[in-house]
């Protein structure tokens, strides 16, 4: 709902006030200042038939009139620009106590299906209305590409970012800038050696660290990209992980990744059973219905009503104003430069 | 304005040694007897008829000497005239509150005007000439019957000074002039003075109906100050208390043209006097006062009379 108003009208009255006294004081000592310094004249009368001086006093009283109407209107914008000019939007949050997380599995074996993924995701944070998301990526270690934010041109400019990077390395056929492209935006998530890869437990457990503001009443959810194809000794077993996330009240997301191949596997029953357990959903990662489905839940999430009054976002918008001040002054700037030539 | 103890003719006195060497009022008509005459050298004047010839002496008048004689002589040699007999000098003078303003000079149109009361005067009492004075305007009408003597002028010049206001009435010099007419049944040498507004065209038939009379008419113009002056203060008319805007002033267009139409007024003024044969001067100021009332004078005494 946008309104347009003042945020304080009543300072019309007192710029009304203040410049008509102003005005009077003016118009008092001119008078005065008139009688002291005058000296008396006769046969002015002449003047009037003057047609050079009628035609230079019309000219001047047309200059004046048009100075006192600029001036007016200077002073109307400047009683209107103090008044503060505003739009007053009213905003209901629809969605506003979430936070979401995206835990994305870099490992070698999601490569070729990260960029993909990453896309959906802008898709699913363009209906996004006051929720906070963040993404972090693992590997063998977690990295936190962006926190929790509600800053979405940041966050979409980083998920593209991520998604031409991944999308540069997948095929199996890339050049040398792109794997460069891809080292430094994954730089931080293989710390543990060449044997130690894919640390599902690892990086979901991570991603269940992410989210601040423990107290307050938020729902939470994290959104798990894997194959579940875990290579090496994690602290946190998949099922430790979960645990963890259901400890702190997380609701899990899982988009199952990877090759087709590894559909009804033993790892993806494994990964399915265990989040559908933890009360979580699951879908595979190139369904089309996995972000809309994400999305129905996270609302259906509605854990509390934190600020229940819909919040009043007002922007002033002072510019058609001071752009009439601003024209309003430099017409009376000309038009007085032209009285007095 | 006002002068403590001493004479109003003060101030008219240093000048008037001036004004002796290059004025003599016009006259009225020639002496039938020569029983004025305390002082010798003012005898010799410059009446209208021819008296006889005789060696310039310094002090007389430059102007009186003749050079076809001086020529033919070889010394400088000087016309006599017979000396005149006295008729009343009649001051009339316009109060109107017009002729308190400033004058072209920046001197107020009074001062000027009080100026030459008091030299015309003191030329007329030089001569044992009375001299009177009415002055009025649309309201009022303050006269002072013709005396000798340096009392009444100085009365006059007193009672100029008390008329002579910003406050005073509006003018109506026409007025003026009816009432000269009814009053003074005797011929006189007539000395307007007033400001151009009061002497234009459309008085002519007043005047001539003065000339009419056996006065004869002498007209003293003081010219009134450019309202239009950027180096001058604001103006503001003595009339209608219409305050001249600042705009007009030093506006170079409308400056020539008031000027233009003041020098259109001025051909108008000076034809119509010239048509009814009353000579005139425009006074600037109290210094020029003299040289004016002299050009005024000379002009009448070797015009065509």
């Amino acid at each position: 709902m946008v309104s347009s108003g003042l945020v304080w009208p009543w300072a019309l009255a007192i710029v009304a006030v203040v410049a008509l006294a102003v005005a009077g004081i003016a118009w008092w000592r001119r008078g005065a200042r008139r009688a002291g310094r005058s000296r008396w004249v006769a046969a002015t009368a002449d003047l009037d038939v003057i047609p050079e001086v009628r035609s230079a006093l019309r000219r001047y009283v047309w200059l004046r009139a048009a100075g006192a109407g600029a001036l007016a209107l200077a002073l109307a914008c400047s009683a209107v620009l103090i008044a503060r000019p505003m739009h007053q939007q009213t905003i209901s949050e629809r969605l506003g106590t979430r936070d979401i997380v995206i835990c994305l599995d870099v490992s070698g074996s999601m490569v070729d299906y990260d960029a993909a993924v990453l896309n959906s995701f802008t898709e699913l944070i363009e209906n996004f209305r006051g929720e906070r998301v963040g993404l972090s990526i693992f590997n063998s270690t977690s990295r936190t590409v962006f926190p929790l934010t509600d800053d979405y041109p940041i966050a979409l400019d980083e998920i593209e970012q991520g998604a031409q990077v991944l999308d540069g390395v997948s095929g199996g056929f890339y050049s040398m800038d792109a794997l460069d492209a891809y080292e430094r935006w994954t730089d931080g998530t293989i710390n543990l050696g060449g044997d130690q890869a894919s640390l599902i437990g690892d990086g979901l457990a991570s991603c269940g660290l992410l989210f601040d503001q423990e107290d307050d009443q938020r729902s939470r959810s994290i959104i798990l990209v894997t194959d579940n194809e875990l290579m090496g000794d994690p602290v946190y077993s998949l099922s430790q992980a979960i645990d963890l996330t259901s400890e702190r009240e997380i609701t899990l997301f899982g988009l199952y990744g990877g090759p087709a191949e590894l559909r009804g596997s033993a790892l993806e029953i494994e990964f399915t059973s265990l989040i559908t357990d933890a009360g979580g959903h699951t879908w595979f990662a190139d369904d089309a219905a996995a972000i809309d489905g994400i999305l129905d839940e996270v609302v259906q999430q509605q854990t509390a009503v934190l600020d229940a009054d819909p919040e009043i976002r007002i922007t002033d918008t002072p510019r058609t104003w001071f752009l009439g001040l601003v024209l309003a002054l430099a017409g009376f700037w000309v038009l007085q430069w032209r009285v007095r030539s | 304005m006002t002068e403590q103890e001493g004479s109003p003719l003060d101030a008219v006195a240093a000048r008037v040694e001036q004004a002796r060497a290059v004025l003599s009022l016009p006259t009225l008509r020639r002496a039938t007897s020569l029983r004025d005459g305390l002082h010798a050298s003012t005898l010799q004047g410059h009446g209208q008829d021819f008296d006889d010839l005789t060696l310039y002496t310094p002090g007389d008048d430059v102007g009186d000497i003749d050079w076809k004689s001086s020529a033919r002589t070889g010394v400088p040699v000087i016309k006599r005239f017979q000396r005149d007999a006295s008729a009343p000098v009649l001051l009339v003078v316009d109060s109107g509150r017009t002729m308190a303003a400033t004058g072209a000079s920046g001197e107020t149109k009074a001062d000027i005007a009080r100026h030459l009361a008091g030299i015309v005067g003191t030329l007329a009492l030089d001569r044992g000439d009375p001299v009177g004075l009415i002055a009025g305007d649309a309201e009022r009408l303050v006269r002072v019957p013709p005396r000798s003597g340096r009392a009444n002028l100085e009365l006059m010049l007193r009672r100029l000074d008390e008329v002579l206001t910003t406050e005073g009435p509006a003018p109506d010099f026409g007025r003026v002039l009816h009432r000269v007419r009814a009053l003074s049944r005797t011929p006189a040498l007539i000395v307007l003075v007033t400001d151009a507004a009061a002497l234009t065209p459309a008085q002519a038939p007043t005047i001539t109906r003065l000339l009419g009379g056996r006065h004869r008419v002498v007209a003293l113009v003081v010219a009134d100050a450019d309202p239009l002056d950027p180096q001058a203060a604001p103006s503001q008319d003595v009339l209608d208390g219409w305050a001249v805007p600042g705009v007009l002033r030093g506006h170079r267009k409308a400056r020539e043209a008031l000027g233009r139409h003041r020098a259109e007024q001025t051909a108008l003024r000076d034809g119509m006097l010239r048509r009814l044969g009353v000579p005139q001067a425009t006074v600037f100021d109290t210094e020029h006062a003299i040289t004016a009332l002299a050009t005024a004078l000379d002009r009448r005494r070797r015009g065509n009379r």
